[in-house]
């Protein structure tokens, strides 16, 4: 048996298959036959291809062998032999059919071909000749099929309203051009008319293509074409997936299709850029921060009042009730200045009696450099201290040299000695063995000059004087030829420097640094004092120093005015603190929560 | 004692001035404030005419004018040093001014740093090294018990002063924080917080009784002033 080729995919299909079981394309539908009254209508060359149309596989009858001419069967059994395999047996002659083309052609009612072929159709034949082709093959199988549809009409079956070949198929929409279709680009059967053919088919169709079209139903296709759409006449074996709702191709060599790789990413698709509303939509909670915000800010710059203070608290009673228990019993003791208290002890005290010492021991005329480091506030205190020991140097006929590294020393110096000579004793007899030889600019600087030259660092007093050139300070040209320097301090920083810049040139030479320094200071210049050798040979200490000084001296300067005052001021003082401390201690204990705060 | 009309404008501005500090005890208000404005002023004031007058004057331009010859190297340069300070008052030029303020730190430093080593440092570490050194002693041997005693406690307050500040520690090992040496720790560092307490008490002390006499002392100017017109 002869296997049946597929028209539509061209793969061999057992003889009873009516479908392709590759394409499922039906095989039998394929057939053509033309729709001829008789064969006799036919060109010779068109009966001897009909003849030829039987030496191949189809399942329309062809003609009879006896009618294929000679040229004919040679060529088809020339076409026979060539879709023989090479290691098959050499093809049989034309009129020799196999049995199964013989029994083909038997059981398909066997038409006479017309004699009355068209006038087109007879100008167009080619001489009998000329050798048929595959091409050629291909295009008398659209003729049998148009054969076998027309039996199929004459049993009664649904057929075509159009024969199954017809020239109107080239004029699809879309279908190409006579040049495309000579090119190859159309599939199937008719892609293969020769070119002749092809011509005839076009002009045809632009002499009929207005009447056939209008007569031709869009859906009215050949059934063979039919059967290739794939949509209608074949059900896939397996599953497919639904396209239905996958987005059809909007653009690109695939557009319409669905479910296909789109030809352009989405990512760089062009489409309209989103529009997005210039206007912020806030919400009313936002609205209400941003307000709350504005408020908060608008109220920043504006000064708030503070709460106000009450005026009298416990602590303001507490610090005006301290007060007065300071003041009432000072301004008693000033007021009565009476001399309850005895004066210190000098003998108690090494530095006072070094001190007292060292006037005692200067000779007359002595040169004494004083200097004036200490503020207006101390005043008070240093001149009650120094005071005693001043009035002893001048009681000693020594010339004193006033200087100061503080800009208000030179004042101070000057109103001490106008307070000395405010004295009654002194009135008629003032101190004037002294000069104020004024300020000592560059601190610590000026210190180590004046150690060095006293005259080049102060050549003249606050008169312009030039005190060095005559009277007591004229041996002078060091300052280890003062008898001595005594230094009234209240500052720690400045009785060291004294001590650090002038003391050293000082014990060279064999001079002698002694100090009166404000109580808040002695402690700091005790250790000069105290140490082995000493740095300060003598060393006063605030207002009990200058008491003890005037104890020594016997002497009732400023010390021994308001020494009542001092101590009961000290005594009170020490009270208040004890009572202070003791409240505290029982607020705390009597409270353990207000404890540590 | 002649009393002049400015010496009795004084004692009242004095007087005035004294109650304006004092009405401090009642709180802070214009006329406390008012005083310290004018004590700042007067201060100031006082300030540059001295150093207009004092300094300048009497110790640069006039020993230059009196003798040029002896003293034309010592005030010229410091005249020129002085002027080119000036520059620092300006914003523009206070760069230029830069070399004489070096010039015054380095030197203001190291008159600083050899006094406080020959000063200080040396002589007080002597002086400590001496504290019970018999030579020192009284020679008739009067007080040297007290002496003894003294010099004693100087010198453990000096040492239990100095091993509070050494704040040096010692591995104690793995897993272990380090620690100061124990005795150092339990008891050298106790003691000499111990004396730096005392010694911060003695301080507070004077600063108090300084202030209080300077208490003292107003009080009875006041009292004066109204005792005298009165």
């Amino acid at each position: 048996m002869t296997d049946i080729l597929c028209p539509v995919c061209g793969k061999p299909n057992p003889p009873e298959a009516e479908t392709c079981q590759f394409c499922q394309a039906p095989l039998k539908t394929s057939a053509f036959t033309p729709d001829f009254d008789e064969e006799s209508d036919l060109p010779d060359w068109l009966r001897s291809l009909n003849a030829d149309q039987n030496a191949f596989p189809v399942t329309s009858p062809a003609e009879e062998p006896s009618n294929v001419p000679d040229w004919l069967s040679s060529i088809g059994g020339e076409t026979k032999e060539k879709e023989q395999p090479p290691s098959e047996a050499p093809a049989e002659p034309a009129q020799e059919q196999p049995d199964w083309l013989t029994d083909l052609t038997k059981d398909q009612p066997v038409e006479p071909l017309s004699a009355d072929l068209p006038v087109w159709l007879s100008e167009q034949a080619p001489a009998p000749a000329t050798p048929l082709s595959d091409e050629k093959q291909d295009w008398t199988d659209g003729w049998t099929s148009g054969e076998q549809a027309a039996e199929q009409q004459a049993e009664g079956e649904p057929s075509p309203s159009v024969p199954a070949f017809t020239f109107d198929a080239f004029e699809e929409p879309e279908k190409p051009t006579a040049s495309e279709s000579e090119s190859g680009d159309m599939e199937g059967p008719l892609s293969t008319l020769p070119d002749w053919v092809a011509d005839v088919t076009a002009e045809e169709s632009e002499a009929e293509g207005g009447e056939d079209e209008a007569a031709l139903a869009p859906a009215q296709l050949p059934s063979w074409l039919e059967a290739m759409r794939p949509a209608e006449s074949d059900q896939p074996s397996t599953p497919t997936e639904d396209l239905s709702g996958a987005s059809a191709e909007s653009s690109g060599p695939l557009i319409g299709l669905r479910g296909v790789l789109s030809a352009e990413p989405i990512n760089i698709r062009m489409r309209r850029a989103a529009a997005y509303s210039l206007k912020l939509r806030v919400t009313d909670e936002q609205k209400q921060r941003v307000a709350l915000l504005e408020q908060l800010l608008a109220d920043e710059p504006k000064p708030k009042a503070l709460p106000a203070a009450p005026v009298i608290t416990a602590q303001y009673v507490f610090r005006l009730l301290i007060a007065l228990a300071l003041l009432l019993p000072v301004i008693w003791a000033v007021a009565s200045n009476g001399r309850l208290t005895p004066l210190p002890d000098a003998s108690a005290r090494p530095g006072v009696m070094a001190m007292y010492n060292l006037v005692e021991r200067l000779p007359a005329d002595a040169p004494v450099l004083v200097a004036f480091d200490y503020e207006a506030g101390y005043s008070g205190e240093m001149d009650a201290a120094a005071s005693a020991v001043l009035e002893h140097l001048l009681g000693r006929g020594a010339s004193l040299a006033l200087v100061s590294t503080s800009a208000t020393g030179p004042a101070l110096a000057e109103r001490f000695m106008a307070n000395l000579n405010q004295q009654p004793e002194r009135v008629n007899n003032p101190y004037t063995n002294y000069a104020n030889l004024g300020y000592i600019p560059g601190g610590s600087i000026g210190l180590y000059s004046l150690a060095k030259s006293p005259r080049q660092s102060l050549p003249y007093d606050l008169q312009g004087v030039d005190v060095w050139a005559s009277g007591p300070l004229s041996s002078v040209n060091g300052i280890a030829d003062f008898s001595l320097v005594l230094v009234l301090v209240s500052d720690p920083e400045t009785a060291r420097a004294w001590v650090e810049q002038v003391g050293p040139t000082l014990r060279q030479d064999g001079a002698v640094l002694a100090m009166v320094a404000s109580a808040q200071t002695a402690p700091l210049v005790q250790p000069y004092f105290s140490g082995n050798p000493r740095q300060v040979e003598a060393l006063i200490s605030g207002l009990a120093g200058g008491g003890a000084y005037e104890n020594a001296s016997a002497s009732n300067g400023p010390a021994r005015r308001v020494w009542d005052a001092y101590s009961l001021g000290l005594v009170v003082s020490v009270f208040v603190i004890l009572v202070g401390t003791a409240l505290d201690v029982t607020y705390k204990a009597l409270l353990p929560g207000k404890k540590g705060k | 004692m002649q009393t002049g009309l400015a010496d009795i404008f004084g004692l009242i501005i004095g007087f005035l001035l004294t109650l304006m500090v004092l009405s401090y005890i009642i709180g802070d208000n214009f006329l406390f404030r008012l005083a310290m404005a004018i004590f700042v002023g007067v201060a100031s004031g006082y300030a540059a005419v001295l150093v207009i007058y004092n300094v300048l004057w009497y110790q640069l331009i006039v020993p230059l004018l009196t003798n040029p010859t002896a003293n034309l190297a010592l005030t010229i340069p410091s005249a020129l040093l002085g002027i080119w300070l000036l520059t620092k008052g300006s914003s523009r030029l206070a760069r230029f001014g830069n070399p004489v303020l070096a010039f015054l730190v380095g030197v203001g430093a190291a008159t600083a740093v050899g006094g406080a080593i020959f000063g200080t440092i040396l002589p007080q570490f002597n002086a400590s090294t001496n504290l019970l050194n018999l030579q020192y002693a009284s020679p008739d041997g009067a007080g040297l018990v007290s002496w003894f005693i003294k010099g004693l406690v100087i010198l453990v307050g000096t040492l239990v002063t100095l091993a509070y500040f050494h704040f040096g520690v010692r591995s104690q090992g793995e897993g272990s924080l380090p620690q100061r040496h124990p005795l150092i720790e339990n008891f050298l560092a106790p003691a000499g917080q111990a004396f730096i307490a005392v010694t911060f008490g003695v301080l507070f002390a004077g600063v108090y009784a300084a202030a209080l006499g300077a208490l003292i002392d107003r009080v009875r100017f006041v009292l004066d002033i109204i005792l005298r017109f009165l």
